[in-house]
């Protein structure tokens, strides 16, 4: 990062490369994805993570799709907290359902509710929010962040979800500035959500604007600068998922994805491929 | 018959959807419902999509995804999944429709895992599923209907119905109003009051309670008005295929 000289004031620049990805994230860290799905995936920041030597990381998402499916057949992961995990329409994801069977990575299970109010405590820095998803499941037997307690308020019956505070959120968006604002065209999932709750957040954009084209359409912000620690340009960031209003999800690429994924030695093959290359 | 099994039971999710009810839409066959029930007697019904967006009015084009172009262009509302979630918890939504690897007696689904051949294999977990069951006014479950499928009780349970039946639901302090039907390819199930048992309601055309019952693991109990389930009629199919020309998930 440098500063800039502006006309009134210093404006930080936050602009990075891809490759600085790596000093910003370290071995271990707690991450968050935003998208869902096969949705705005930050697929260019996902793969640059997986050509660093980066890995136990604790990964959360709520809606998990190609970017953890990646990350988790190329080793990366030791913990994974998430709502759901797998290609939507196209199926299920081969790398979750492995190390899932090989029990090579811990698994904490919630609902998107869950990881909402996990999130929103850690953006808080309160110790848990209070929800009423989870009673009646068995979630709450086997997820030991989940809590059913009584409401010191009425006496109902609620579930305390321990809050979570990532350490860097990784989100691709439509645009973003230098100074870190950053605009989503289409549906924002819960990525605002998750750049609140991390302690620092990087952006993929497909395009860097000027501060001006931002000031056109308020409406379209998403992220402030003040969550923003970085800003890096990719132009397709969101690799096959799709990025409204830029391209749809490829079906072409996300079927081969699925195939090359279907075996461990064929996906070693994918990842020198595609993702080392 | 001019239709096939997948048309009837979107028909028969759209049957479920009244006039004006906030719909937690998902994909695929409830989604098509919905625009089936938007066309013909539910015009003042709103489709709530977990990414965020509500629209009025279904996509005419196909969409894979919730967040698909066709899906968002035209929207009312493009938000985030925080803003149709909440709805949820404060009790806003009349109706969902969740689907499962496996179902049981009760109504309670699975999606975390099932075991196949003696291997556990892995499905997708919750996503908003569990949400859902818990807090809608009401929930449609739609699945194929396969005896794995059909456990007597499911290895997991994801999203809970009726528990082990019984006053379960209330002792669990669950404000939904839990799954009032279940559609399948085989037939309709409805749930009993009191003991939150799945009964048969109605038999698809062409299908008979012998074929469900060995497609059920457990044993079949029948409701009294037991009837064959309606088929669609040309307005209900016209509908569909409006809204999947080219059959891509009725076929």
């Amino acid at each position: 990062m440098r500063e800039k000289e502006g006309e009134k004031d210093k404006v930080m620049d936050k602009l990075m490369s891809l490759k600085s990805l790596r000093a910003e994230i370290r071995s271990g860290d707690t991450i968050v994805l935003g998208g869902g799905g096969l949705v705005r995936k930050p697929m260019a920041l996902v793969e640059e993570l997986v050509r660093s030597d980066i890995t136990d990381l604790t990964v959360v998402t709520v809606l998990g799709g190609p970017d953890v499916d990646l990350l988790l057949g190329a080793g990366r992961v030791k913990k994974l907290i998430y709502a759901y995990v797998g290609f939507d329409f196209a199926g299920l994801a081969p790398n979750f359902r492995r190390a899932r069977e090989e029990k090579r990575v811990e698994f904490v299970e919630g609902s998107e509710y869950i990881l909402i109010a996990a999130l929103e405590a850690g953006a808080k820095e309160i110790p848990f929010m209070p929800v009423r998803s989870g009673l009646g499941s068995d979630l709450l037997r086997i997820n030991p962040t989940l809590k059913e307690f009584i409401s010191p308020f009425g006496g109902e019956k609620l579930v305390a979800v321990k809050a979570i505070r990532p350490d860097v959120a990784l989100l691709h968006v439509n645009y973003a500035d230098a100074p870190g604002y950053g605009q989503i065209l289409g549906d924002r999932f819960l990525d605002p959500l998750c750049a609140r709750a991390a302690k620092k957040t990087i952006l993929s954009a497909e395009k860097v604007v000027e501060t001006k084209k931002i000031e056109e359409q308020p409406a379209d912000t998403a992220i402030l600068k003040l969550w923003t620690h970085g800003v890096i340009e990719a132009p397709g960031g969101a690799g096959f998922t799709s990025c409204y209003p830029n391209y749809a999800a490829d079906l072409s690429r996300i079927q081969d994805y699925l195939e090359q994924a279907s075996s461990k030695e064929k996906f070693t093959g994918y990842l020198e491929k595609n993702v080392l290359r | 018959m001019n239709y096939t099994r997948r048309e009837l039971m979107v028909v028969a999710a759209a049957r479920e959807i009244h006039d004006g009810e906030k719909v937690f839409v998902g994909m695929r066959l409830p989604l098509l419902g919905f625009a089936v029930a938007k066309e013909l007697h539910a015009p003042n019904a709103i489709g709530l999509f977990e990414n965020g967006v509500i629209r009025d009015w279904p996509a005419l084009d196909p969409i894979f995804t919730m967040s698909d172009p066709p899906n968002v262009a035209r929207s009312l509302y493009c938000g985030a999944l925080l803003d149709v979630m909440g709805l949820l918890q404060s009790g806003r939504v009349d109706v969902g429709f969740i689907g499962g690897a496996e179902v049981d007696r009760f109504g309670n689904l699975n999606t975390h895992w099932v075991v196949e051949n003696g291997k556990r294999i892995r499905l997708p977990g919750s996503g908003g599923a569990a949400d859902i069951a818990t807090l809608a006014g009401r929930c449609i479950i739609i699945m194929n209907h396969e005896k794995r499928r059909f456990q007597p009780r499911v290895h997991f349970i994801t999203s809970p119905g009726y528990g082990d039946g019984g006053d379960w639901h209330q002792q669990k302090q669950l404000r939904g109003g839990g799954p009032s039907r279940v559609i399948t390819s085989l037939g309709i199930f409805s749930f009993e009051p009191f003991s939150g048992e799945m009964v048969l309601s109605s038999f698809h055309p062409g299908v008979t309670v012998e074929e469900i019952r060995g497609q059920t693991g457990w044993p079949l109990r029948l409701s009294e008005d037991l009837h064959e389930t309606p088929a669609p009629s040309a307005g209900e199919l016209a509908a569909v295929r409006k809204y999947d020309p080219n059959a891509v998930w009725t076929s």
